[in-house]
């Protein structure tokens, strides 16, 4: 264990990864404090930068931008009231009120320095449980690896249970996509339409960096021309302080539940940092001794939020180094530049590149510190970023977006594919489907049908044999019981209404 | 109502056609294990039963007022066609086909002054000198810092990107 620290901090503290580490760090805080601009988003316009790195140094740039990213919408939440990412609107709740009575230092204080223990204890619980959990999978035949990754789909009810049907229509377009190109097991060519340029699939990277994007770029084309504040007065002019020692103390068992939480939540596939932060304001709302100061400015609301986001942005990781199995949307983007690099993230990297777990690891605590250096100052600065009108930070974000799609083949082919992406993008909000099961579904496709394939050809052609398995049965009986829960549990909240 | 019901209309059309299509171009599935178009046929069976319960529930969900033809009536084309939003798509769309063959440097100016004019910028110095700004500021991030070979267009245009790339 402490062969494999020193080897993870021996690769982020050389002064080329280091220097990319801090820059990820600033890039990832800036990005997250833009409105409209989410944790994932960050991450898939940080990937072209990721073209020329090392496959692990890469991981550690993206881990970097990631972790930052969730800090920084911090920064937007406190000050103006506008959540940078949706995991910081419960930021907003108690960090705004306090802005709002001139303790707008304190509030980022808070939410900088639980920030960094959340994200390290996630950090910590990362490199205990991944390889334990690593080794388990090592077990796992085809139709077990099958089992696990229709495990990974099985959030998708989970991601919008208010539109169960268009969340599971949008993720099954997303397998639907990954089917493009050359079948992984006899290289029969699949919707190609008769082009060569089909046969190798559709890529993922323009995908998503289309319908994170662009589709957001788009929408935003019809709103003000300015991010609005709500009082100007509140983040105008504020001194950044850390708290007293008393203040500090009294919000521990707070900091300690929510890493906790974070952390757990983090690691289930697709729960997410919002899902996190959402949960530990909401509990700490109802045990804090303090929680009827709970959105008049209570330190611990702060705490709560901005501890569990950070957490689970480090929980999602340990599946994906895992498993190969993205805990989130920002975790899938990751994985899709990494086997980009050619990379199998599975429960064999740990055993053949166990540098990859130490260096994501160190990256995080590194993150983590830089990033409560680097927070203040941007913080200071971004008054006046938010006074761009988005008449020049909207196209720029579609150079960054049309430029990083390109680099990936030097291809137009791909920008053409990321504008059709966004296109859709703003079909699917307008409608309710949700892009972020589509990017499920496409990086989990493949994995999915090669798997199933394999273990019904080992089986003789016999379905059945593969799912009666113990362990496959087990797993798929877990992921039935997901994707049924919020149709269940809605099914129920009507039963008591109409009783009601 | 109308054009949700014509979006899922249009997901279930193609949809459908990809079941017989897959089935149609692929060779059938052999004796051991599942042919390659029985995994697409599949996710296509399932999409092509949950957007008709969607279709189905946009419907249900409806008013009486909404179901009707004179809905679609209502539909004002004109303004949703000049729209921000589909002059923002319709910019993109071009700027994605046209980048090629006008090379990166032309191509982005001209889409970006378009676009933040689309957004609202009426300023016209403004636009120029942030679209020459924010051109050049790319250029030289992907060309320069990342390596990457950004289109130069062709004929005079790529001439012009061969001189900046001297400099």
């Amino acid at each position: 264990m402490f062969d494999l620290l020193l080897t993870g901090f021996q690769i982020v503290l050389t002064p080329s990864t280091f220097l990319l580490i801090l820059a990820g760090t600033i890039l990832g805080v800036i990005f997250g404090a833009m409105p409209g601009v989410s944790a994932s988003m960050s991450v898939a316009l940080a990937v072209p930068f990721t073209y020329a790195m090392s496959p692990v140094v890469a991981i550690a740039f993206l881990v970097a931008v990631y972790c930052a990213s969730i800090t920084g919408g911090g920064i937007t939440s406190i000050l103006f009231k506008i959540p940078g990412t949706p995991s910081n609107a419960p930021t907003t709740f108690d960090g705004y009120p306090m802005a709002q009575r001139g303790e707008a230092g304190k509030a980022l204080g808070i939410a900088l320095i639980c920030s960094a223990i959340g994200g390290t204890v996630s950090a910590v619980a990362m490199l205990l449980l991944a390889p334990q959990l690593a080794n388990v999978g090592l077990r796992f035949g085809p139709s077990e690896l099958f089992a696990v990754s229709v495990l990974g789909l099985s959030v998708l009810t989970a991601l919008d249970s208010e539109n169960v049907i268009k969340t599971l229509i949008s993720g099954l377009i997303g397998l639907l996509l990954a089917t493009v190109g050359m079948d992984p097991m006899l290289g029969i060519p699949r919707f190609t339409w008769g082009s060569s340029a089909m046969l190798g699939g559709v890529e993922m990277i323009p995908v998503m960096i289309g319908l994170f994007a662009i589709t957001e770029v788009l929408r935003q084309t019809s709103k003000p021309l300015k991010l609005v504040t709500t009082d100007s007065k509140a983040g105008s002019n504020f001194k950044t302080s850390f708290l007293s020692w008393p203040e500090a103390w009294s919000i521990r068992w707070t900091v300690v539940r929510s890493s906790i939480l974070g952390t757990v939540v983090g690691i289930l596939p697709g729960a997410g940092a919002t899902i996190a932060a959402f949960l530990s304001y909401s509990t700490e709302a109802k045990i804090s001794p303090n929680r009827k100061q709970f959105g008049h400015g209570a330190i611990e609301g702060i705490a709560a939020s901005e501890t569990a986001n950070n957490a689970a942005a480090g929980g999602s990781m340990v599946p994906l180094l895992a498993l190969g199995i993205p805990g989130g949307t920002a975790a899938a983007v990751m994985m899709s530049a990494l086997v980009l690099q050619g990379v199998q993230l599975g429960p064999l990297l740990h055993r053949t590149q166990p540098q990859f777990l130490s260096s994501v690891f160190a990256s995080m605590i590194l993150t983590n510190i830089l990033m409560v250096l680097c927070s203040m100052a941007i913080a200071k600065v971004f008054n006046k970023v938010l006074n761009v009108p988005y008449s020049i930070l909207g196209p720029l974000i579609v150079l960054f977006a049309a430029m990083g799609s390109f680099a990936l083949k030097n291809s137009t082919g791909d920008v053409v594919l990321m504008m059709i992406a966004g296109i859709v993008g703003v079909a699917f909000a307008s409608f309710k489907f949700s892009a972020a099961a589509l990017v499920l579904g496409l990086v989990l496709g493949s994995l999915t049908e090669a798997n199933l394939r394999r273990a019904i050809l080992l089986e003789g052609g016999d379905l059945l044999a593969v799912i009666s398995k113990p362990i496959t049965a087990s797993l798929l009986l877990v992921c039935a019981a997901m994707l049924l829960w919020p149709v269940v549990s809605g099914a129920l909240k009507g039963k008591k209404k109409v009783a009601a | 109502m109308a054009l949700e019901l014509l979006f899922n209309g249009t997901l279930l059309a193609f949809f459908t056609y990809c079941f017989f299509y897959i089935g149609a171009t692929v060779p059938k599935t052999n004796a051991v294990g599942w042919g390659a178009e029985v995994w697409p046929q599949a996710i296509l069976l399932a999409l092509i039963v949950l957007i008709g319960v969607n279709i189905y529930r946009v419907y249900r969900g409806s008013s009486a007022e909404e179901r009707g033809l004179s809905s679609v009536r209502r539909l004002n084309l004109r303004s949703i066609m000049t729209g921000k939003l589909i002059l923002g798509m319709g910019a993109l769309f071009v700027y994605a086909i046209v980048l090629q063959a006008l090379g990166f440097i032309v191509s982005t100016f001209v889409f970006f002054v378009v676009y933040a004019r689309i957004v609202g910028q009426r300023n016209v110095k403004s636009l120029v000198v942030s679209s020459l700004v924010a051109t050049l500021s790319v250029y030289f991030i992907f060309s320069r810092g990342l390596g990457v070979m950004l289109p130069r267009g062709l004929g005079l245009l790529r001439d012009f990107a061969l001189i900046l790339e001297r400099l």
